[in-house]
């Protein structure tokens, strides 16, 4: 798993326009330019937020790469998919 | 001779200003209103103002612990209705003396030469600092938000390394120092929206009683679980702290706004000497 390669992809998505447009054009062709292995172009193409989290990817990242592709207003659909920071810290421990 | 003049902490959750709950915010806009004329009536001349990247500036390519900005600065660059982005006044000589003094104090600091700041500089700058333009910032940025994280003791410390680098300095500025950030709120995990008023009130006796000890004794995890990730952001407390070692604090406004999704407290940390700044200002804080 390539953290560094995935959290590129979300901080491009959720912070660049142009990144975004690309990826919604060309989605194959942009996730193509990162290293990334079959596994994660499937979790991002899913946008599967909840494992992304539970790989370690920061979830500020993860909320601005949800916000970027569906906007402001699907703050609830993104939250309802996320497990709880207790829950993946326990995890981990 | 150049001193550090005050101390204050203050929140910049976006939602106070977006509120899209439409609730009243009126007692905390007063708030950062109180800020700007206590720092008014310090005279000060220049604000050193500590916050944290949202992973908006700094992308995975590059991830500074401590930032400082030796150029010009605008912001905040994430839009905030009522908080524009202009150009925010700033202390070029100041920071470049600030990093200068860090090199031979054990701090190594990155630089940027003018930024575009976001809601943790930008709101504080706007908001808390005269309009006149009269108080200069300079901007901190210190890993917060993103880890790997700057230790706690190392956030006090760096406070430390600031007044004595305030204090080398020649003619007679006078710093107030900001420390910018929630207490408890959880930043996109499960719990968003959930506070912790026992944690907030727990960091705010630290700040009042002028002991840092028990923030400083926290692990990183303890504050996960209690305040949530974005109250990592007590280091920039700390560093507040570590600027005016054993200065009592003072609660202007506590509230775990149901608008928003932290717990928003406002304080000032007053310098030794007389105590300015204490006027009309009703206190508000709002327990759960």
């Amino acid at each position: 798993m390539s953290l560094s390669g995935l959290e590129q992809i979300l901080f491009d998505i959720g912070c660049s326009g142009k990144a975004r447009r690309s990826y919604a054009e060309q989605p194959e062709e942009f996730l193509g330019r990162y290293p990334l292995d079959e596994d994660e172009r499937r979790l991002i193409a899913e946008e599967n937020v909840a494992e992304l989290f539970r790989c370690g990817l920061n979830p500020m990242l993860l909320m601005g790469f949800y916000m970027g592709l569906h906007g402001p207003r699907s703050m609830p659909e993104y939250l309802g998919k996320m497990p709880t920071l207790q829950s993946q810290m326990e995890a981990v421990q | 001779m150049s001193a550090i003049v005050g101390g204050f902490t203050m929140p910049h959750d976006p939602l106070v200003f977006i509120n899209p709950r439409k609730k009243d915010a009126a007692a905390l806009l007063d708030a950062y209103a109180e800020i700007r004329r206590r720092v008014a009536e310090l005279r000060a001349t220049s604000a050193i103002i500590i916050g944290a990247d949202h992973y908006i500036l700094f992308s995975p390519k590059c991830l500074p612990p401590l930032l400082i900005c030796l150029g010009e600065i605008n912001g905040p660059i994430d839009q905030l209705p009522g908080v524009p982005n202009k150009p925010i006044p700033h202390n070029p000589e100041l920071a470049r003396h600030i990093f200068e003094y860090s090199q031979n104090a054990g701090f190594d600091l990155a630089v940027s030469k003018g930024l575009g700041v976001d809601h943790a500089i930008g709101v504080p700058a706007q908001l808390c600092l005269p309009e006149d333009g009269s108080v200069k910032t300079v901007p901190v940025y210190m890993a917060s938000g993103v880890e790997p994280y700057v230790r706690l003791e190392r956030a006090y410390r760096f406070g430390g390394m600031l007044t004595a680098a305030v204090e080398a300095m020649e003619g007679d500025e006078r710093v107030v120092i900001f420390g910018s950030g929630g207490i408890s709120h959880w930043v996109g995990t499960g719990e968003m929206g959930k506070i912790a008023p026992d944690f907030d009130r727990f960091v705010l006796d630290a700040i009042e009683s002028g002991d840092a000890e028990p923030l400083l004794t926290l692990t990183d995890r303890e504050i996960m679980l209690r305040g949530g990730n974005g109250a990592m952001e007590i280091r920039h407390y700390l560093a507040v702290m570590g600027a005016l070692p054993g200065a009592r604090g003072e609660v202007l406004a506590y509230h775990p706004w149901e608008g928003g999704v932290t717990g928003l407290g406002f304080t000032q940390i007053h310098a030794a000497g007389p105590v300015a700044g204490q006027g009309a200002f009703q206190r508000s804080t709002v327990e759960a």
